[in-house]
């Protein structure tokens, strides 16, 4: 199967302007505001196939929004290339916009003073559906999502999770070939967030839409994405399957020790970085090919209660990945 | 016709939402009475005060038959959905038309002409009553043939200040923070469309100047059809120029547009 978005080489630069603390600067920036320019992304190239759900990973400010942004046309790029579905986003032409939709948790599309129907009807006259077509998806999608009784309810009386449902109605009212979705999950409580999470993977098998979404939940990327993008100040830098993450990291370990009485922690150093102590435990990272002679000698010298060895979480793999910065990993 | 049904419906979205909130609606008709009432006691202490007849080339009936009936013309073209929109490139609210195959510009032009409706309907009657009391009283002069001139001067004053309004709220593409901006674009709108009082009073000099503005074409020059001001030839050229100002504003507007655009989309919302 070819790709339906391709993405090569696409940069993104703002300019903004500092100013330093003081009144006395404050005047200064009246009159002369230096030019910053700030790379939100940088030159970054992936492949996505139809039917996939990639999850787009990254601490606040990397560049995911930036990237769903240019791919829905949002945003003209610096510089780079990109195709999805065939047309290059930033034309913005009428038929490509027919074929996707773009979903941002924090914003809204639906008229806040008037029942969720009446945007919804606005949208099936936006995206030209027919009668027949559009009484159908909308059965479907207010069944699946449970919200055939709110239809008729203003909007602004609506909870975040049920408004958050009647927008992801009214973004696949046109059978969208591709979804993003900008942290739909966001501000939601646990029941919703996997009922919003649920509804995604059985429409993606379903309808065979391909969805790219950015989340800061780790559970909505385990749970939707096979594939899972990790961008970092801009650059790639994971790219695969999320619990393969921590191959990367492969070479070290987690011991957890617990001891009868008080040890000097100092001298645990030794054997490798000291993660946490809390009283009587102690959590310390290993490389994996002394783990055996470690726990050896750790057994023989100090007074253990009780250990454990364990891989380096998912979360704790994705931190790492995170705090390493702009140095580009291999693909997996 | 299928494409054009969106607007429609935006048209019906916009007039279903100006009918949510009555108490709002109600208020807003009401208050915009206080600033005519203290005109007429203005021009009434003015007028009683001095020995001449006429002040200004009016005379005193005049001068509170314009007032009352440019009072009501301003409340009957007002805008104001430049916050809307200004709130829409703040806050990136463009983003969701700039990915749906719908146009803003037609969007909010019919979304507001739809709210503007029923205001429109009721500021009309009341407009209707009061314009024949001073005509048994006065008599203005009124006729259908004025009547119809009228009425058609409104509807043109009425899109020339949404366009207007559209292109002032193109500012928002360039300054984060505008309200001072509007604040400033709607006093002068009010001042020199002649919303507050008749602005020839202002001198021959002033009345030049305005002659290369849009403005008084807003309620100066439909408030002079119905009192009578006007003849005939001059109401044609009028309405003429009403229509020469709208298609320049739409042209202004949507290249200023265009413009704010580029500047939105490489710096993101």
């Amino acid at each position: 199967m070819s790709a339906i978005i391709e993405v090569k080489d696409l940069y993104k630069e703002f300019s903004y302007y500092e100013k330093d603390v003081g009144l006395k600067n404050s005047v200064k920036n009246l009159f002369l505001r230096k030019k910053l320019i700030k790379k939100a992304v940088k030159q970054i190239s992936f492949e996505i196939e139809q039917g996939e759900i990639v999850g787009f990973l990254g601490p606040n400010g990397a560049g995911k929004t930036t990237t769903l942004k240019m791919l829905s046309g949002i945003l003209y790029p610096t510089s780079g290339y990109a195709k999805v579905l065939g047309y290059t986003p930033w034309e913005r032409k009428n038929e490509f916009k027919r074929q996707f939709s773009i979903v941002m948790g924090q914003k809204n599309q639906l008229w806040w003073d008037l029942p969720a129907n009446e945007s919804l009807y606005l949208n099936k006259c936006i995206y030209e559906i027919d009668d027949r077509s559009y009484n159908e998806t909308l059965g479907i999608l207010t069944e699946l999502l449970d919200v055939k009784d709110l239809l008729k309810v203003q909007v602004r009386r609506l909870s975040l999770g049920e408004r958050m449902k009647m927008e992801l109605i009214a973004s696949l009212l046109h059978k969208p070939k591709i979804l993003f979705l900008d942290e739909p999950t966001i501000g939601l409580d646990i029941i919703s967030q996997r009922k919003i999470r649920d509804f995604i993977s059985y429409y993606n098998k379903e309808q065979k839409t391909t969805v790219l979404l950015t989340s800061h939940y780790m559970a909505d990327i385990e749970g939707l994405c096979k594939r899972t993008i990790v961008i970092n100040h801009g650059e790639i830098v994971y790219d695969g399957e999320l619990s393969k993450v921590n191959e990367i990291f492969d070479n070290t370990k987690i011991i957890k020790l617990q001891f009868e009485s008080p040890i000097d922690i100092k001298s645990l150093e030794n054997f490798g970085k000291i993660k946490e102590v809390e009283d009587l435990k102690a959590t310390i990272e290993i490389e994996k090919s002394n783990v055996r002679e470690s726990i050896m000698e750790l057994l023989g010298r100090f007074p253990v209660k009780d250990f454990t060895i364990e891989d380096i979480p998912v979360e704790e793999g994705i931190a790492m990945l995170y705090s390493k910065g702009g140095k580009s990993l291999e693909k997996i | 016709m299928k494409k054009f049904k969106k607007y429609i419906k935006a048209f019906e979205l916009g007039l279903q939402s100006s009918m949510e909130y009555r108490a709002n609606f109600a208020l807003s008709l009401i208050s915009s009475v206080f600033p005519m009432i203290m005109q007429i006691f203005l021009w009434t202490a003015i007028f009683f005060n001095s020995n001449d007849q006429k002040i200004l080339g009016y005379d005193y009936v005049h001068m509170i038959s314009y007032i009352i009936i440019a009072s009501i013309i301003n409340k009957l073209v007002s805008t104001g959905f430049e916050w809307d929109i200004s709130e829409d490139i703040r806050n990136g609210g463009l983003n969701k038309f700039i990915t749906r195959p719908i146009g803003y510009f037609s969007y909010r032009v019919f979304s507001f002409l739809g709210s503007k409706i029923m205001q429109l309907a009721i500021v009309s009657a009341i407009l209707a009553i009061i314009l024949t009391i001073i005509n048994s009283n006065f008599s203005l002069g009124i006729n259908p043939a004025r009547i119809l001139l009228f009425l058609l001067s409104i509807l043109l004053a009425l899109l020339l200040n949404t366009f207007l309004c559209i292109l002032f709220s193109s500012a928002a593409f360039w300054m984060t923070e505008n309200w001072a901006a509007f604040i400033f674009m709607n006093l002068l709108t009010q001042f020199a469309s002649g919303g507050l009082f008749p602005i020839d009073i202002l001198g021959k000099r002033f009345m030049r100047l305005l002659d290369f503005l849009p403005f008084k074409y807003i309620v100066y020059f439909p408030t002079n059809i119905i009192n009578g001001k006007l003849q005939f030839e001059e109401i044609f050229i009028g309405i003429a120029l009403q229509c020469a100002w709208i298609a320049a504003t739409i042209a202004l507007g949507k290249i200023f547009w265009k413009i704010g655009m580029k500047k939105y989309i490489a710096v993101g919302g």
